[in-house]
């Protein structure tokens, strides 16, 4: 029994116990609930930090016999690793004589061998874990030998070429049978030990420092909610320390051939490193989003305070985070679009505040240098917000931003679409081969090449990927309509409540129509492009962000009521559909960049193939 | 007009100046690589070291004809001792023809094959002795690049040739 599945059966045993005791009135919910959370804190930091070890050695000797079989070209010795149980272990310790490391591979060559290093020796002694089924990998090729094996008075010779290169696996013999109790029965008692200890000062913090503790966290209660959900959603979801291929491929889209769509984030990163290690870029990738979710959730807690009623608060915080849209770029390893978003978000908080206006229009050029379709779902938004403001305060600076920032978004859109791409003077290939050339790391050839696709190739792509995958694309539009049920019903009690207060000119009903409306082009840009729940992502996200706009700059107080009846009467309170939605997002997970890549709807298609027997 | 006001008008301006500065550079970029950065014409004066007081490999520079800037590559790792181990040394790549030579920035990387140092610890920080340096090629004049390092030690700079030629063609 491996020290994880003990874990889960205590960890589960425990959780049981304390709902019996919840549920009998036994305890102190509150109190059982901090222990629990606070033993599995101190359990999953003491797993990782000291799993619990093997107690007892032997010692096995390895000896490069410096002999070969007639085919071998070579007596070299090459050990991978060791594994016990199975389950590969860590390079078992190397009590006495040296070897050498050879890309990951503990080597011995030939004295004769001038590649070999000064002061190695011809056996080595490894320290090996107590146990069974415990096996030495070697690597079996053209060039390697024979090497013997000793451990407890047994040796094997082993002969380690292989026409073709492969792991070769040589048994250890099994420990001694006092030796393997011995150990166990220390393993046992210190896992006892520890999780004594931990059960023990968990109790004891709980009692100590409870009360404070709940009121830290009671003060920051939404903040942390959406923190916590944002990082167990980092942590299960995010590919640290690997790159996506697709959405990694735009931090090195750069000018070199010109000036093109979507390259200014490219531009910027390799002029700051033309050379991108796949290491850097990740750590970047887990900074970044672990500080933007961090900001946002300080900005969700300040924006959910503005309402009165603790339901409300806890509804929306319900509503970010289980929305698919919110969390969109952490499977996709943080394509660019989320700096679309931290733009759009800076825009939304300028317009509201009503500081650096004049900046505006610049942030709408960058959004456009980094993805030039943001025209018809980031831009609009946030010209519909300096609209609603112009309206309400008569104030000319908010036009004129407005204004600035269209010719802006249309002279670069102009540029775009009717300028030759100087990327059409060389092939895709050659452009590809010389962005990999500035990354550490593999980088999509589509990602690149669909660049310079026209309009009518992008729909032909369209076309093609409708045709293979309408099925998995018509259930994801299904998946969809409950968002744009709650969007719908959020706006339309926002609009009820705001009208109800005092009589509205026309003009000041259309703006906040206009702004309830703002995202809805991004279907347009669904014409020429096949990532669906992308760009429906980007819709959502600004119609929430639109309406948190909305409820700050009207103080609207929102209300709730646990009824599933709709009542004209009523239609200025929410009732429990909207939470039903946010539930239903909850439990079935996230997009992905494409529909084909949105688990859910592929499951749902591969289950509706297997009952129509397509 | 009062300075607030005056600061107010000021500010944008410049922030606007510099915005179409960089929107024209980036409109009229054309068929420049990012790598030229990296890589600068300059005059060697600098004494040569004695053989032996580091220990490189070069391996086979080459260039890249697929890529539009045929970007070359130069790889291979370089150890200086210090004490009684080795360790990276602190360098930039050297190219040099009859005519003109070239700094080129290198980049570091672990070199898990380098028999000198110790790899008991593959996560160690010393194994970071490889390098690699990347540069177009398409704009140097042709001809045959010896290809060195330019050392820096105790604040001095000083130049260690190898035998590594790059052909420029």
């Amino acid at each position: 029994m491996s020290y994880m599945t003990v874990l889960v059966c205590v960890f589960l045993s425990v959780i049981s116990v304390v709902l019996f005791l919840i549920i009998k009135r036994r305890a102190d919910a509150g109190f059982l609930m901090s222990v629990c959370l606070l033993v599995f804190i101190l359990e999953t930091i003491t797993f990782a930090l000291c799993p619990i070890p093997s107690y007892y050695y032997d010692s096995v000797q390895i000896k490069a016999l410096n002999k070969k079989n007639d085919q071998a070209i070579k007596s070299e010795v090459f050990l991978e690793s060791l594994s016990v149980g199975e389950v590969a272990t860590s390079f078992p310790e190397v009590m006495d004589g040296k070897w050498f490391w050879l890309n990951g591979i503990y080597c011995w060559r030939p004295a004769s061998d001038s590649r070999q290093p000064e002061g190695c020796t011809e056996s080595i002694v490894l320290k090996i874990p107590v146990g069974t089924e415990r096996e030495l990998i070697f690597h079996g090729n053209k060039w390697s030998g024979f090497v013997e094996i000793s451990y407890d008075k047994q040796n094997d010779v082993i002969d380690l070429y292989s026409e073709n290169s492969t792991q070769i696996r040589a048994v250890i013999h099994d420990s001694a049978n006092r030796l393997i109790l011995k150990n166990e029965l220390a393993r046992i008692l210190t896992f006892f030990i520890i999780h004594f200890v931990i059960f023990a000062g968990a109790i004891v913090i709980s009692k100590l420092y409870l009360h404070r503790f709940l009121l830290l966290v009671g003060y920051c209660k939404y903040e942390v909610t959406f923190f916590v959900v944002s990082m167990i959603i980092v942590i299960k979801y995010g590919l640290f320390p690997n790159n996506l291929a697709f959405a990694s491929s735009f931090y090195v889209n750069n000018y070199d051939f010109g000036f093109v769509k979507r390259g200014l984030l490219g531009e910027i990163v390799t002029t700051i490193s033309p050379y991108v290690s796949g290491d850097s870029l990740a750590y970047f990738k887990l900074v970044f989003s672990v500080t933007f979710y961090f900001l946002l959730s300080i900005l969700l807690g300040r924006l959910v305070r503005h309402q009165r009623d603790e339901k409300i608060r806890w509804f929306f915080v319900l509503m970010i985070c289980s929305f698919p849209s919110t969390y969109i770029f952490i499977p996709d390893t943080l394509r660019p679009d989320i700096y679309l978003i931290c733009l759009f978000i800076i825009c939304t908080i300028f317009v509201s505040k009503d500081i650096l206006l004049w900046i505006v229009p610049i942030l709408f050029s960058i959004i456009l240098l980094i993805n030039e379709t943001s025209c018809m779902y980031i831009i609009p938004p946030v010209l519909a917000m300096l609209v609603y403001k112009f309206v309400k305060y008569k104030e000319k600076k908010y036009i004129i931003t407005a204004v600035i920032g269209s010719l802006f978004v249309v002279f670069l859109s102009c540029i775009f679409l009717f300028r030759e791409n100087p990327r059409l003077h060389y092939d895709d290939s050659q452009i590809v081969v010389h962005l990999q050339n500035h990354a550490g790391f593999p980088i999509n050839y589509t990602a690149i090449a669909a660049e310079t696709w026209t309009i009518s190739q992008q729909i032909q792509n369209t076309a093609t990927h409708m045709s293979l995958h309408y099925r998995t694309t018509a259930i994801f539009f299904l998946f969809l309509i409950p968002a744009f049920l709650l969007m719908g019903i959020l706006w339309w009690t926002l609009y009820k409540k705001w009208d109800l207060r005092q009589l509205r000119t026309g003009l000041q009903k259309y703006s906040v129509w206009l702004l309830a409306m703002s995202g809805l082009p991004a279907f347009v840009v669904m014409i020429i492009s096949v990532d669906y729940p992308r760009y429906c992502s980007f819709l959502l996200s600004t119609l929430i962000i639109s309406a948190f706009f909305f409820i700050y700059e009207e103080n609207v107080q929102l209300q709730f009521s646990m009824d599933l009846r709709i009542r004209k009467t009523e239609s200025t309170i929410l009732n429990v559909l909207p939470i039903a939605i946010c539930i239903f997002y909850l439990l079935f997970g996230m997009f992905g960049s494409s529909s084909s890549g949105t688990l859910m709807a592929v499951k749902m298609d591969d289950f509706l193939s297997a009952l129509l027997g397509t | 007009m009062t300075v607030r006001k005056i600061w107010r008008f000021i500010v944008p301006s410049i922030v606007y100046l510099l915005f179409f500065t960089m929107l024209s550079k980036i409109y009229f970029h054309q068929d420049k690589c990012s790598y030229e950065q990296d890589i600068m014409e300059i005059a060697i004066n600098t004494h040569t070291i004695e053989f032996g007081k580091y220990i490189y490999d070069v391996e086979d520079p080459t260039i890249d004809f697929d890529d539009p800037f045929h970007l070359a590559q130069v790889r291979g790792w370089l150890i200086q001792p210090k004490g009684e181990f080795y360790g990276p040394a602190d360098a930039d790549l050297i190219l040099a023809s009859e005519t003109s030579a070239y700094k080129v920035q290198m980049y570091s990387e672990k070199r898990l094959d380098v028999y000198y140092m110790d790899q008991s610890d593959p996560n160690s920080k010393d194994l970071f002795v490889g390098f690699f340096a990347r540069f177009p090629t398409k704009q140097l004049p042709a001809g045959e690049y010896k290809v060195g390092f330019l050392i820096k030690e105790n604040g001095e700079e000083s130049v260690l040739w190898s035998e590594s030629l790059l052909c420029v063609s």
